[in-house]
């Protein structure tokens, strides 16, 4: 990659990101306020269900709910559009430009997403008792969190050009997912649960994320290694896998 | 020279690699599998383009010609033979050249500027220039699907044209403005082209072509049939 096409990478998809993210709620009576409805209502329910049966034994629950919401919600709402990106993208077949830049675009528009409804979940976790200074560390793994989606982006991308069903397919691993992942529970010391999320790195993030702000602990090593490498890993492959399918795009689509 | 094309081929493989769902991928692996049939849209295509120099491609629809200037501003690969261009490249292709409906005229030029290469800086010193050359000073602030297709057609060719292209791709550039931006399209090319930017046209305004163009390619089932002088090419293509 040249200096050129990095430099046209990060300006264009910074551009269409902005551009989508002021028409995602145009003319919406509510805006972006519609970014926290969900996940707060989701927290509600999930709350008032599980705080008088698992959450219980959960030290903090409130708090270790929010951040499996926030998270979870961010990874399976920009996951999904990126399974559609590539295919609905007129762009492709009037200019020759880098096309990463449409994956790094929706990544950057659910993060901006996250940052506003991330901030008014964690004005209630301040309340929760949660110290702002570990909160500001929650930017360190989501930046990492962020790079991990954009890998797995460049490979849902690239494969949803061949195989239109896969937005189908991802839309029901996500709702498997939810349940897989300790979102709203706690996967015990040598339970099955644990030995699955061992291979699952949506757990390892959670950790990281659950033990530095809602405990102030230090994290399991395996999970910051997951957390410090698995990005870096899946940007490799995406990229790769994205190289591979790339010059095909605007004739497929 | 700007562009030098040597020994392009290009084939669509029909039938195989369109998007399949899950059950389709599944029932490909049996007897029902889709028959593949291979379309040779272009077949040995060689030209070279000097600086300041206007060229012409006519042909029939589905003779390539869209598929060649593709493969000349880089969107699509060509099978075989190389492409060779030199400075910026200004592809004008479709009408909703990298716009968006629901936003402002204003707003797109923004973002189309940024898709052609420009930074914000230069859009923002030449927006003035781009929103008075299309004529459409009144609409800034009207969003584009409002707009009909010969007003988009004003704005797209404004903004290629205020994009500082050393090489313009234009497709259809004249099929929907009106009588009086023709005109002024066609001088803008002759000042731009006489300023050494190259420019590659496809065409079916046969008038506007002849007009503009130095020299014209007839492209007919994939292969260049003819190329010369505009007048005689499109004299010939027109007998066909």
């Amino acid at each position: 990659m040249t200096k050129k096409y990095l430099h046209d990478f990060f300006r264009l998809g910074w551009r269409l990101a902005l551009v989508d993210f002021k028409l995602r709620n145009e003319g919406s009576y509510l805006g972006n306020i519609w970014y926290i409805i969900n996940p707060l209502l989701l927290f509600g329910v999930l709350y008032f269900v599980f705080v008088d049966r698992i959450g219980g034994e959960i030290e903090n629950y409130a708090a270790y709910l929010i951040v499996g919401i926030l998270m979870f919600n961010f990874f399976s709402r920009t996951t999904l559009e990126l399974t559609s990106i590539i295919r609905e993208s007129t762009l492709i077949k009037s200019f020759a430009f880098p096309k990463e830049s449409l994956v790094l675009s929706v990544v950057i528009k659910h993060l901006l997403a996250h940052i506003f409804e991330a901030v008014v979940f964690f004005v209630l976790l301040t309340f929760l008792g949660v110290s702002f200074f570990w909160i500001i560390l929650y930017a360190a793994i989501t930046l990492l969190f962020t790079a991990f989606m954009y890998g797995i982006g460049l490979v849902l991308s690239s494969v949803t050009v061949y195989i239109v069903d896969l937005g189908n397919v991802w839309q029901f691993f996500s709702f498997l997912l939810f349940f897989v992942t300790p979102v709203f529970y706690v996967a015990e010391q040598g339970s099955k649960a644990l030995l699955v999320n061992q291979f699952n790195p949506l757990y390892h993030f959670f950790t990281v994320a659950r033990e530095v702000i809602v405990y102030q602990s230090v994290p399991p090593g395996l999970s910051i290694g997951v957390v410090l490498v698995v990005p870096f890993i899946t940007i490799l492959v995406g990229q790769i896998i994205f190289n591979r399918y790339k010059g095909k795009f605007a004739e497929l689509i | 020279m700007s562009i030098i094309v040597s020994d392009i081929s290009k084939t669509y493989t029909i039938g195989s690699h369109e998007p399949r769902s899950v059950l389709q991928q599944l029932l490909s692996i049996s007897a029902l599998s889709t028959q593949k049939r291979v379309h040779h849209v272009l077949s040995d295509i060689s030209f070279k383009l000097d600086s300041g120099e206007i060229l012409g491609i006519v042909g029939n629809n589905g003779c390539g010609k869209s598929t060649l200037i593709k493969i000349v501003a880089g969107i699509l690969q060509p099978d075989s033979g190389r492409v060779q261009v030199q400075g910026r490249v200004v592809p004008l292709i479709h009408l909703d050249t990298g716009v968006k409906a629901r936003l402002t005229m204003k707003e797109n030029i923004y973002l189309a500027g940024t898709l052609l290469g420009m930074t914000q800086k230069e859009i923002s010193e030449k927006f003035d220039d781009i929103v008075r050359y299309s004529g459409l000073d009144s609409f800034v602030h009207t969003k584009w699907y409002q707009f009909s297709d010969g007003m988009k057609q004003k704005v797209v060719f404004s903004i290629g044209v205020h994009a500082n292209p050393d090489i313009l791709l234009l497709d259809e550039a004249f099929s929907a403005g009106d009588e009086t931006f023709r005109i002024k399209s066609i001088q803008t090319i002759s000042a731009m082209a006489s300023r050494g930017v190259s420019v590659l046209m496809v065409g079916h305004n046969l008038g506007s072509m002849a007009a503009c163009c130095d020299r014209t390619m007839w492209i007919d089932g994939g292969v260049i049939r003819m190329q010369g002088k505009s007048v005689d090419v499109i004299e010939a293509y027109k007998k066909l």
